[in-house]
């Protein structure tokens, strides 16, 4: 008897460096040492039926992270939470458990949006004022386009219908944006490319010193609730 | 460290730099009375690879008077922005600059990592030259096979440790900590360490030379300082502190799975082999202690393979009972077993038959020259029929991929051992086509190294073939090898003859490495960072020349750069070993009891430890 569970995390402070693929075998190992029994996929080269719902980038932190996973047998999700957690290194912890229904789409078909927070130093006085006018100014835009680099390739790409939320709050010398972001295999706003259209319109923002949280993972646009 | 911060997001794999592993140990550094940085001189993924770190982390860590931490070499992209924001070396536990330790300890796997241990010094912000280091400064030590000649490496490092550092490294630290508390300075500390077994302080040595630039004689400054400094080596393996706690790597490194270290040596007696003299005699373990270790160290890293590591694995007496009772045990929560390096004959493929249900790889075999004549020259116990029936049984038990290696260059090679390495591997393909494996899937892949001699084998006197030599051969090969189903690996032997240059130096050629790192040479044995014109002119500007050192052919009654270094097997041996090889015959392994008179166990008091073979249960 098979069972599925949703497990969100944080991976906080150094482990944000970790990077998506070390993230999943390091969450194999850590359910292997806690000796939870988890569901191996059949076939020749079985692999653990466990998934990460969406990559983090290398160096954003993740406060409300999802996990999916099956289980050879029932366990109760605080046990689950509570023998984790005493095996997971440091930076990456298990905030809660819960079991799931058998769904059609897995959570990483289903993840399409997430909040970010983006805590950038300024580099000279900045007033609550111009955010303000910034952050409205660019929402103003019907487009905006920036460059990606992938594969050595160099390519346009419009971000404005990913940006669903977006507001900056200047306090003692930092400046916090909350975002809601396209996120998912149906596209990708990426937070530093909001800090660089920012910086580009003109606040006084040193991209090189931001930290990047993100939050809450979204599913279908029709609801607010979040994945978990 | 925000300024750490800001730079990793700049790096690739930033992971390598933070530290904060499962089963990394941050220990209280008040309360330490000696603090140790273990260096390892390449990147994260090679350094965590490597079983003697985690032996010598954990052995120190459990001392409640000490702590180890652990500092890797950072890539051209991360040095390059540590030295931009002045970040010094720091470790991964503490993220503690490198200069605050006690004692720096680097470990010597491979010549060509000596310009990254100048360079992590650099970066410490410490003077490379022990000379130009005060009290304040770390101690610096080095151990590891490199450290048999360690010579080019005598004016930076402060002491070298020989063999094998599980007793010798917890006795110097109660030396250090004795001398701490009685503030005695460095001199004399290095004077009272000199007094261990095993450990070589190059600096109370004189080196004279002869006109011809050859090494005339290494004379101790002291009167109790040995002549001759011995080997360590450990008595008793199986009770030897083992990790059960190893760090479980970050992001994935080289070898990302158990370690299970089933004996230490090798009986086999290959003549180019150095690790089989340094490791001499071999030490079986028994498999009981080798059952409670695995079961241990799969319950606390969460691994999902459980690797045989050893010089040669399928040689430990106990082999097949150990395997399947590791299976029984672990193969059902999905931990699988694996070999990391098999003898060439059908008795591995049978064993890599029962671990590795799934074929998915492909089996590699070392017959290391193309025919029974420069086999027996370098005792390799091989013959084209073991060959022939390895390959047979693996591609009938559905493998369809054979890796095979070689060397080039080994002494007496002539033409023909290169057409041998040819016709050896298309009779691998034909054995291949015989049992039907697929014309899409069948592939055998050729690997020719270039041989570098080592020190303490019995090739130490031997030359390395000239580089327009080893490249000729490649061209050779590569030429005979064109045809269907093989493909032929190689690398330009540039960086083997540099690594010849080394591993046979002296201490002239410190001025060598230092003119080398500050012209930027870097991890040398990645091909994409590897500048053989640099150093090239580093040998230049030292007024030497690389090929005096590579292609130096000694007599046997001449002092070598190393021979105030023993490594336990006596030099007149290697060098009745080396006659026998240029008469092409061959010495017999000693695990069957038969002594050939190394000379290592009456010297060390020691004698193998062999279980016998028996493949009942365990």
């Amino acid at each position: 008897m098979v069972s599925k569970y949703k497990i969100m995390f944080a991976k906080t402070g150094m482990s944000r460096f970790t990077s998506h693929l070390d993230l999943s075998k390091l969450f194999e190992r850590a359910l292997r040492r806690a000796d939870i029994p988890i569901a191996f996929s059949q076939g020749f080269n079985p692999h653990p039926k466990m998934s990460v719902a969406v990559p983090l980038a290398v160096g954003v932190a993740g406060e409300r992270e999802l996990l999916e996973v099956e289980l050879k047998e029932e366990m109760e999700p605080q046990e689950i939470t509570r023998r984790l957690n005493e095996k997971l290194p440091a930076g990456v912890k298990v905030l809660n458990v819960k079991k799931t229904e058998k769904q059609k789409k897995s959570l990483m078909a289903m993840v399409q949006q997430a909040d970010y927070r983006l805590e950038c130093m300024v580099t000279e006085d900045l007033e609550q004022s111009e955010v303000e006018q910034v952050v409205s100014d660019l929402l103003k835009c019907s487009s905006i386009v920036v460059q990606r680099k992938t594969k050595g390739k160099v390519k346009e790409s419009d971000i404005r219908s990913g940006i669903h939320f977006l507001e900056g709050k200047v306090d003692s010398g930092v400046v916090t944006f909350n975002a809601r972001l396209n996120t998912g295999s149906g596209g990708n706003v990426r937070p530093e490319e909001i800090l660089i259209q920012l910086k580009e319109a003109g606040l006084p923002i040193d991209c090189t010193c931001c930290r990047i949280y993100r939050g809450d993972l979204y599913g279908d646009e029709s609801t607010t609730d979040s994945l978990w | 460290m925000q300024q750490l911060e800001k730079i990793l997001p700049q790096v690739q794999k930033p992971a390598r730099y933070i530290g904060g592993e499962w089963n990394s140990v941050k220990k209280d550094w008040d309360k330490a009375k000696v603090r140790t940085a273990f260096a390892f001189p390449d990147v994260y993924e090679v350094g965590m690879s490597y079983l003697g770190l985690q032996i010598l982390y954990h052995l120190v860590n459990q001392r409640e008077d000490s702590l180890m931490e652990r500092v890797f070499a950072p890539w051209a992209d991360m040095e390059h922005l540590m030295r931009q924001e002045k970040i010094p070396l720091y470790t991964l536990e503490s993220h503690r600059s490198v200069k605050e330790f006690d004692i720096l300890a680097f470990t010597l796997q491979y010549e060509m990592t000596f310009t990254n241990i100048l360079n992590m010094m650099d970066m410490a912000g410490m003077p490379v030259r022990s000379a130009d280091r005060d009290e304040n400064m770390p101690l610096v030590i080095a151990g590891g096979p490199c450290a048999f000649n360690p010579e080019p490496l005598a004016d930076f490092i402060d002491l070298f440790i020989l063999g094998e550092g599980e007793e010798v490294l917890p006795e110097m630290l109660d030396v250090y900590i004795e001398a701490k508390e009685k503030s005695i300075g460095r001199e004399e500390l290095l004077y009272q360490l000199a007094q261990l077994q095993g450990v070589y302080v190059p600096s109370f040595y004189n080196v004279e030379y002869f006109e011809s630039g050859r090494v005339k004689a290494v004379t101790p400054k002291y009167s109790d300082v040995p002549k001759v400094v011995n080997k360590r080596l450990l008595k008793d393996v199986d009770k030897a502190p083992f990790p059960t706690h190893p760090i479980v790597p970050s992001i994935g490194a080289v070898h990302d799975r158990v370690m299970l270290e089933v004996q230490r040596g090798c009986t086999r007696g290959c003549r180019f082999c150095q690790a089989g003299v340094l490791y001499r005699p071999v030490r079986e373990k028994d498999p009981q202690t080798l059952l409670k270790q695995a079961e241990d160290i799969v319950a606390n890293t969460g691994y999902d393979e459980i690797s045989l590591t050893s010089l040669s694995t399928a040689d430990y007496s106990k082999v097949r009972p150990l395997i399947t009772a590791l299976l029984d045990r672990h193969a059902g929560k999905g931990v699988n077993v694996s070999l990391p390096s098999l003898r060439v004959d059908a008795f591995s493929v049978d064993m890599a038959k029962e671990v590795q249900k799934v074929r998915r790889s492909s089996l590699t075999f070392a017959p290391e020259a193309g025919t029974q004549r420069l086999r027996d020259v370098i005792n390799k116990g091989v013959t084209e029929e073991n060959l022939i029936n390895a390959v047979t049984g693996a591609f009938a038990a559905g493998w369809h991929s054979i890796k095979l290696y070689f060397m080039i260059g080994l002494p007496t090679e002539t033409y023909e051992d290169l057409d041998g390495i040819a016709s050896l591997a298309q009779k691998v393909v034909k054995a291949g086509l015989d049992q039907g494996v697929s014309r899409k899937r069948l592939k055998v892949t050729v690997s020719a190294s270039s041989f570098v001699p080592k020190s303490h084998t019995a090739f130490q006197w031997e030359p390395q073939d000239t580089l327009e030599e080893l490249r000729a051969k490649q061209r050779y090969l590569k030429d005979k090898l064109k045809v269907k189903f093989i493909n032929f690996n190689y690398h330009d032997s540039a960086t083997s003859f540099m690594e010849a240059a080394l591993a046979k130096g002296d201490r002239r050629l410190g001025d060598v490495l230092q003119r080398a790192v500050g012209m930027g040479c870097r991890f040398d044995g990645w091909d994409e960072c590897f500048q053989y014109d640099k150093w090239l002119q580093a040998y230049e500007d030292a007024g030497l020349d690389p090929k005096w050192y590579a292609y130096q052919l000694y007599d046997y009654d001449e002092t070598l750069p190393w021979d105030h270094i023993d490594a336990g097997v006596s030099k007149r041996y290697l060098a009745m070993e080396h006659k026998r090889a240029l008469q092409e015959q061959v010495t017999t392994d000693c695990r069957d009891g038969k002594c050939p008179g190394c000379g290592l166990c009456p010297s060390m008091e020691i004698e193998p430890l062999v279980l016998g073979r028996d493949d009942n249960g365990v």
